[in-house]
């Protein structure tokens, strides 16, 4: 048990239910903490061609002293930046999906060579 | 032809027969005639078709009289017409002698001469004491005949009798045909923006210029829009180009309710100043930037400047114009890279035009980012971008509390949008609202993410900053290349929840997604996705760590846990894609 709270909480019981195996050992956090840490300064753009002609967009993006944000969008023919998004993402049909991923690099965001 | 006249023609006609005549002849009646009795006398006078006949009294010497100008015209009383104006002119003279000019000098006949011609105001006033529906017919017909779709005789006689003033007022013809042609302009303008026209570009100033004519002219361009389109139907005679100005006044609209209140009353004052100053008459523009619907309320200060002289409605028409300047629709263009982009009007709209504020009382409007010139570039990327490419400029993080806190102090979301978080954060679950505040986590509202942390991608939403325990939500993102309200605030407070909660839950530092029995659900699942699939959600170890791949997942199944939809199509892929670790954070599994 690593928390105080009544049992009946349900962010509680789900602390307790992942709580219950052994803590990782201290070189553990660590490795995992720098997993983690890698994804500082990264930002994935992600892009899907739907059915209707519709460009769903996701962004995730990590600032460099961890902080995350999110955010999405739907651009349809005619919006102001829907002929960037089908270009850049390369959407040819319906169902194309592709992930631009940029890099935090001396302090400006760098597209990186492996996006998708 | 005067009877004073007529009498001296004839006097002139028988001349020739008194030159036959003696001296003696030259008399009425000769001698024999003269010594006649008074039969004779009474045969003579009732031979004449003039007689008197004595019904209004006095004799034959009286029997026709001319009174007037001053004197007594009669048989005794012989004066011609030039005798006549003599006496006028003296007379005259007399009454408007002015001090020092002789009274004997020739009089002078002056006047002027006034054009009856009716004024494009006029007009518009006219119209505009019109109920609604008929200065949507008026408006309609204009239209046609600008588009010689009715011919002119008709047409005057349709606006006259409309107008209620016959079909004779041409003018007022004319000016309701002008009216219609002004309509055409801004429907057309509104059409180029509508499918992105370059030729808008050059239009907006005009057609703002003639919307203002019109407003402060009293016609409530909209509502009687509204009005045809409502009472006639959308497939009225004329409904495109009334349809494409009620599309133009929605989009002003728009643009109006993204703003904060903030924005909108430093965008009045600026305006109102620069534009309304030296009136001594105020034009609610306190009001107007309190309103929710910037149009009606141009309306209402415009039928009110209708009301006033000419310099006061040229200057109220100048500061709608002013407005709609700001408001319209923004042109598109197209970067370098091929992306096409809003033009803001406003340079300072554009981080990387950032200007400072000249003083405190300085009005511009622009965001926190812009303000502080900490993002440089608009955010963009070539497809065929090379590691070097630079995409944005330096974000520079805000190091301190206080630094955020005067950014949002400074920039503030609207009022609206604080009273909507707060009603989310309501909507928390009462555990979910203990959590927070048992943990010092705190949710804050901001007008744009990167009013607080500058560099992060413009269609952020919310954030989570571990350093400082505080979840961001954004009034605005970047929609379809507008700023527009953020509309997935419930689902995207959840998410962001779900990262504050799987990072700080565990007392023993690890976070919950990677504890042993979420690595495990997560694996289940991550096993039956294919590659392609995981490319595709971009959680494949060549787009980021396991570690990471799990945060994600957790933050956004926690969300998804709680019941609440989302509307982001990547979040629902999610929901499929990882159903074991969703039944773990639904205490399912």
């Amino acid at each position: 048990m690593v928390s105080d709270q009544p049992a009946e909480d349900r962010l509680t019981r789900i602390i307790n239910r992942l709580s219950q195996e052994p803590q990782y050992t201290p070189e553990e956090s660590a490795r995992l903490k720098a997993e983690r840490e890698a994804a500082f300064g990264t930002t994935f753009e992600w892009a899907e061609l739907q059915q209707d002609l519709t460009i769903a967009i996701n962004i995730e993006q990590w600032l460099l002293d961890g902080t995350q944000g999110h955010g999405s969008s739907i651009s349809a023919p005619g919006d102001a930046d829907y002929e960037f998004l089908l270009k850049s993402h390369n959407l040819l049909k319906p169902g194309d999906a592709s992930t631009i991923v940029k890099r935090l690099i001396d302090g400006v965001w760098v597209v990186q060579n492996d996006s998708e | 032809m005067s009877e004073l006249e007529s009498k001296k023609k004839i006097d002139q006609a028988e001349k020739p027969l008194d030159n036959h005549a003696d001296k003696s002849e030259q008399r009425a009646f000769g001698a024999a005639e003269r010594n006649v009795d008074a039969s004779k006398i009474n045969e003579i006078q009732n031979a004449n078709p003039d007689r008197h006949t004595g019904s209004a009294g006095g004799d034959q010497d009286h029997s026709i009289e001319i009174v007037g100008f001053g004197a007594t015209v009669s048989r005794k009383t012989k004066l011609t017409e030039k005798d006549l104006a003599k006496d006028l002119a003296r007379d005259l003279a007399r009454d408007l002698a002015i001090e020092g000019t002789a009274t004997n000098e020739p009089y002078v006949l002056k006047g002027r001469v006034e054009e009856n011609a009716i004024t494009p105001q006029a007009v518009l006033e006219k119209i505009a004491a019109l109920p609604l529906s008929k200065q949507a017919q008026v408006v309609g017909a204009g239209i046609a005949a600008y588009q010689q779709e009715l011919d002119h005789h008709r047409f005057r006689t349709f606006v006259g009798t409309v107008a209620g003033v016959g079909d004779g007022l041409v003018g007022l013809a004319e000016g309701v045909e002008g009216l219609g042609k002004a309509m055409c302009e801004v429907a057309k303008f509104s059409r180029e923006v509508m499918e992105n026209d370059p030729r808008a570009v050059d239009k907006a100033a005009k057609a703002g210029e003639v919307v203002g004519q019109v407003l402060v002219g009293g016609v409530r361009l909209w509502q009687v829009t509204d009005a045809y389109l409502g009472d006639i139907g959308a497939t009225g005679d004329y409904a495109k180009a009334l349809k494409d100005i009620v599309w133009l006044g929605q989009q002003i609209d728009q643009r109006w309710q993204a703003m904060s209140p903030e924005e909108k009353s430093r965008l009045t004052a600026k305006l109102a100043v620069e534009n309304l100053a030296g009136l001594a008459v105020g034009f609610g523009t306190t009001k107007l930037a309190k309103s929710m619907k910037v149009t009606e309320a141009l309306e209402q200060l415009g039928a009110d400047a209708s009301q006033l002289g000419s310099g006061a409605r040229e200057k109220a028409g100048k500061f709608i114009s002013s407005m709609l300047d700001e408001l319209m629709p923004q042109e598109i263009a197209v970067t370098p890279e091929g992306q096409r982009i809003a033009m803001p009007r406003n340079p300072r709209e554009l981080p990387g035009n950032a200007i400072e504020p000249k003083s405190p009382r300085d009005t511009a409007v622009f965001s926190m980012s812009d303000d502080l010139g900490e993002a440089n570039k608009l955010p963009g990327k070539s497809p065929t971008s090379k590691a070097d490419d630079l995409v944005e400029a330096k974000p520079k993080i805000r190091d301190s509390d206080a630094e955020a806190r005067a950014a949002i102090e400074k920039f503030p979301p609207s009022e609206k949008f604080v009273a909507q978080l707060e009603r989310v954060i309501e909507s928390l679950d009462p555990f979910e609202k203990g959590y927070l505040e048992r943990n010092g986590i705190k949710i804050e509202p901001v007008r744009r993410i990167d009013d607080v942390r500058p560099g992060l991608e413009h269609k952020t939403a919310g954030i989570y900053e571990p350093s400082r325990k505080v979840i961001y939500i954004a009034e605005e993102v970047l929609h379809r290349g507008n700023w527009s309200r953020n509309d997935d605030l419930m689902f995207m407070l959840r998410h962001e929840f779900g990262h504050a909660f799987n990072a700080t839950a565990n007392r023993f530092g690890d976070w919950l997604s990677d504890r042993p029995e979420f690595i495990r659900a997560f694996r289940a699942d991550w096993e039956e996705l294919s590659l392609e699939q995981l490319d595709e959600l971009r959680l494949s170890l060549k787009f980021k760590s396991l570690a990471v791949a799990r945060d994600e997942v957790f933050s956004d199944l926690y969300a998804h846990s709680t019941g609440v939809s989302s509307n982001n199509p990547y979040s629902l892929k999610m929901k499929v894609a990882f159903p074991l670790c969703l039944r773990i954070l639904m205490e399912e599994y």
